[in-house]
């Protein structure tokens, strides 16, 4: 009996052990988590406690320095390649790790693994459009070429030098909190990440929709309303009356076939395209600059996120040197430049999915209906795994086209024997990685040129400016060589005209070097005019390349300076298009005297969108309203269907403010474009003002209606930084919207040294306790920049160093 | 005076485990201590309490300052603290300080137990 206390005493002591050292629900393992020996505490790095640090490392074949200077910038000093690669790894795991690998789980659809059953939609939907297959299709590309083979194994090596020097208490914050440890990295894990940038910017096709939009209102409204392309206000990336010097291989047409009826049902998109992803980029030739020779700017608008997408290095070994930015994960600089070139890319939009309705046999789904023809499917059974609970299984169809995406088991309420199969580009072999290490060695055009020919996917606007003095631009990618309107709708998947047969030449893709007029651009809009001999459809933007090309052309004795500010330009094209035809049209004598005041304000403004004026506020609201009231048609919530771009609203508005789209289907009376200016300014007058009045009666200022947010990629509110005063918006080149923005501004002035600038929202560290995690946003969001440290050499003296030697 | 010697023992002694062991070795530090030098009238949990709770409050508070508080503000919203540096570390020492109390608590108890 004696025992019965103490025994009673120890098993509450253990159970509160284990308890504490459980993670509970959304809780993390408490008492391991607050441990300051090996929990949390650990992440708290001592401010200003760098020091210079040597190890040996398995896996190098010689001595390796990396110089950290004053922002946490790692100049890695390699001697030869694979020990670069390797370095390039193991730095980018040591600052980045967590993020690398979350991403990737994003990728290949395993993030119910982490958060449980509330993942399984995003993973069903990432494993169905085939991202784990076009991963191993670019990664058996990837081993094809002895050259990237090496380099991908030497980048995985160093990443997993680190993650299998971590112990719980080294480990990154987030697995502390979301309790789990990282897995060892595979040059899997680097293709699927490069198929998460393809995914986030091939969204241009709006297929399903634009079916919809067919069979609802006919060809010809839908023709009007989406458009391949207008001839009014457009300023391509290669000039107007460019002279195309090639044939154009032919491609047999058909009639645009899509399936019958409407696509059915709710159907609605799982992760709705990004309305604020594009970039900016440009090359001056020396003939518009100060100094005579050219300046290279790019700033790609991407989510703001901690950590930040991209990750600052400089890379030298023999034969390299170059500065730029990286993504973690992946080997080499993506956007950046060394002594003798600098380059930048966009986004180039161009549709490349497209989708197919596919009618099987009968519920097995085994065979398809094609070329009159019963033909064998590929079936396979994937299992997500989910956290804290049982494995999920799908069933996922392949046909030769592509995945099936949409069946009766995912997306809707499909018939049993039809699904929807998706061709996409980023299903094909290739070798993106490639195309980086070239351009970082490229020293000239020919090389430029040379290197992204090899880039398919995702479509990029590669701008390149060298010292010797040219500067050009290539809409590089591979594009399906479409008759006109192929991809444009759902296509009829039994047919085989519909399928993708031919690929534009890589070197007929648009391109422009040293035009004219002395510079070169792109901001996401058309990459032609209508004569390039090929037909194309994607998605454009229609306001920022007006404005950057209008002050391209005004510019002359351009300086550094010049270029960081008009990155910073505030000006609202789509304000200046469409303010002055909803002043036209308003009915003033239909306003409150209070209304009046809020529209006397807006009719002052510059149409700059400046952080401290509150028009643009007013603007933002009273246009989506506008738009909302005119497309009222198109919010039926149970097919897809998407609203007409603004700026064909604005054309219409233009020249037709009668007509029929305009009505409000809601009321009784047939309302003119008059009549819905005049409702949405009073809706939006009366959203600004409930915004004052929920704010305190503080005054609604741009930045402070917008609020942009730099958000953790978990969404951890307290690792986010909220607020962020800014102005821009989206479609105005300082791209800053509410969650998206330039996540990278670079301006390289070239000559016998390069002169470069370059900042992004976030910082170096990934550790929310590091004083480097966050410190360059106050000053991105102010539009001013860091001269980047591009060393010739190693450098003497840096804040500390980092040396690694092979291990025996 | 035994009650001082031996809260500075359990503090040192799971300083030290903590060193090569995980979090909960301060349990055995605690039940350690109190099995080698606890008496019937020790107050053994009071002793390990304040033994793991000045250990992690004073360890914490170290890297707090080296830090100037940019991870505990952050972990002090993460965990419903309202942001306070100051609460997220007496929170830390008082979540050591319970789990050292008991286990000195029963190595007390075991120890008297034995005796009998």
């Amino acid at each position: 009996m004696k025992f019965i206390k103490p025994v009673l005493l120890i098993l509450l002591t253990i159970v509160l052990g284990v308890v504490l050292n459980t993670k509970v629900g959304p809780l993390p393992p408490v008492g391991k988590l607050l441990d300051p020996f090996h929990g949390f505490w650990q992440n708290a790095d001592k401010v200003g406690g760098e020091q210079d640090t040597d190890d040996n490392i398995v896996g190098l074949k010689g001595k390796v320095e990396v110089y950290y200077d004053d922002r946490l910038v790692p100049h890695i000093f390699a001697g030869n390649d694979e020990d670069l690669y390797f370095m390039q790894g193991y730095i980018t795991a040591k600052h980045r790790l967590w993020q690398m690998e979350f991403q990737t789980f994003a990728a290949s659809g395993r993030i119910s693994e982490l958060v449980g059953e509330k993942g399984a939609n995003f993973d069903r939907e990432k494993r169905r459009t085939g991202m784990v297959y076009g991963a191993k299709k670019s990664l058996e590309q990837i081993n094809s070429e002895p050259e990237t083979k090496k380099i991908l194994e030497a980048y995985t090596a160093g990443v997993n030098a680190y993650i299998n020097s971590l112990s719980y208490k080294t480990m990154p914050l987030e697995y502390k909190l979301l309790d789990y440890k990282p897995e060892q990295w595979s040059m899997l894990k680097t293709a699927l990440l490069l198929k998460y940038m393809a995914e986030m910017l091939t969204n241009m096709e709006d297929d399903f929709e634009i079916t919809n939009a067919l069979k609802l209102f006919g060809k010809e409204t839908t023709d009007l309303l989406f458009p391949d392309y207008i001839d009014t206000l457009q300023s391509p990336i290669v000039p107007i009356g460019h002279k195309w010097e090639f044939e154009a291989e032919k491609v047999d047409s058909v009639p645009a076939m899509t399936p019958e009826g409407l696509v059915p049902a709710t159907y609605r998109k799982l992760d709705p395209k990004d309305p604020g992803t594009g970039s900016n980029n440009w090359a001056v030739s020396g003939s518009k600059t100060a100094s005579g020779k050219p300046i290279l700017c790019n700033d790609p608008h991407l989510g703001l996120n901690l950590p930040s997408i991209w990750y600052e290095m400089q890379l030298n070994a023999p034969g390299v040197n170059v500065y730029g930015v990286t993504l973690p994960g992946s080997p080499a600089i993506v956007i950046g430049f060394n002594d003798s070139i600098a380059w930048g890319v966009t986004n180039a939009g161009r549709d490349v999915k497209d989708w197919y309705s596919v009618k099987f046999k009968d519920e097995s789904r085994a065979e398809y209906w094609y070329n009159n023809q019963w033909v064998k499917s590929t079936i396979t059974i994937d299992t997500i795994k989910v956290r804290g609970g049982k494995p999920i299984y799908d069933t996922i169809v392949y046909t030769h086209h592509g995945p099936i995406v949409f069946d009766k088991n995912f997306g809707g309420r499909f018939a049993e024997c039809v699904g929807y199969a998706l061709s996409w580009t980023a299903h094909l072999q290739s070798n993106e990685m490639i195309t980086l290490h070239r351009l970082n060695r490229a020293h000239n055009f020919d090389s430029y040129r040379e290197a992204i020919k090899t880039f398919m996917c995702p479509g990029q606007n590669f701008v390149f400016a060298s010292a010797s003095g040219d500067v050009a631009i290539t809409q590089q990618g591979k594009f399906v060589n479409r008759w006109p309107g192929q991809g444009r709708y759902v296509m009829d998947g039994s047919i085989p005209q519909t399928g993708w047969t031919k690929f534009i030449p890589m070197e007929q893709n648009a391109y422009t070097k040293n035009p004219e007029r002395g510079f070169v651009s792109s901001a996401n809009q058309h990459p032609t005019d209508e004569t390039y001999p090929y037909y194309y459809n994607g998605g454009f933007e229609y306001y920022r390349n007006r404005r950057l090309n209008e002050e391209l052309t005004r510019l002359s004795g351009i300086t550094v300076k010049d270029m960081m500010k008009l990155q910073n330009d505030n000006y609202n094209m789509k304000a200046a298009d469409l303010l002055p035809l909803f002043f036209k049209h308003i009915k003033r004598d239909k306003l409150s005297p209070e209304e009046k005041t809020i529209l006397a304000d807006v009719e002052q403004w510059d149409y700059f969108n400046n952080p401290d004026v509150t028009a643009p506020s007013v603007f933002e609201v009273w246009w989506k309203g506008f738009q909302d009231l005119t497309w009222d048609e198109f919010a039926d919530t149970t097919i897809m269907l998407k609203d007409p771009d603004i700026f064909i609203t604005t054309n219409i508005l233009r020249k037709n403010p009668t007509y029929a789209f305009f009505d409000n289907k809601a009321t009784k009376e047939v309302e003119t474009a008059a009549d819905i200016i005049t409702t949405s300014f009073k809706e939006a007058a009366k959203k600004v003002l409930d915004w004052k009045k929920q704010h305190g009666d503080k005054p609604y200022q741009w930045a402070d209606f917008k609020a942009t947010s730099v958000q953790h990629l978990a969404k951890l509110i307290p690792f986010s930084i909220m607020e962020v005063r800014n102005g821009g918006s989206k479609n105005v080149l300082n791209a800053t919207s509410e969650r998206n923005g330039p996540s990278w501004r670079m301006v390289v002035a070239l000559g016998a040294e390069p002169e470069a600038y370059g900042i992004y929202p976030g910082g170096q560290s990934g550790n929310p306790g590091s004083p480097y995690y966050s410190h360059m946003i106050d000053k991105w969001s102010k539009g001013e920049y860091y001269r980047l440290n591009f060393y010739k050499k190693a450098p003497e003296k840096t804040v500390y160093k980092e040396t690694f030697n092979p291990a025996n | 005076m035994k009650l001082v010697t031996k809260i500075f023992l359990i503090a040192i002694l799971a300083f030290v485990l903590e060193q090569f062991l995980p979090w909960w070795s301060i349990a055995i530090a605690a039940f350690l201590v109190e099995i080698v030098m606890g008496t019937p009238k020790g107050k053994a949990f009071v002793a390990g309490f304040v033994g793991i709770f000045l250990l992690w409050a004073i360890v914490a508070f170290l890297i707090d300052n080296a830090n100037q508080h940019i991870l505990s503000t952050k972990m002090a919203n993460v965990l419903p603290l309202g942001g306070s540096a100051i609460a997220i570390i007496l929170v830390t020492a008082l979540i050591g300080g319970l789990l050292g109390g008991l286990a000195a608590a029963s190595g007390n108890e075991l120890k008297k137990a034995l005796a009998k």
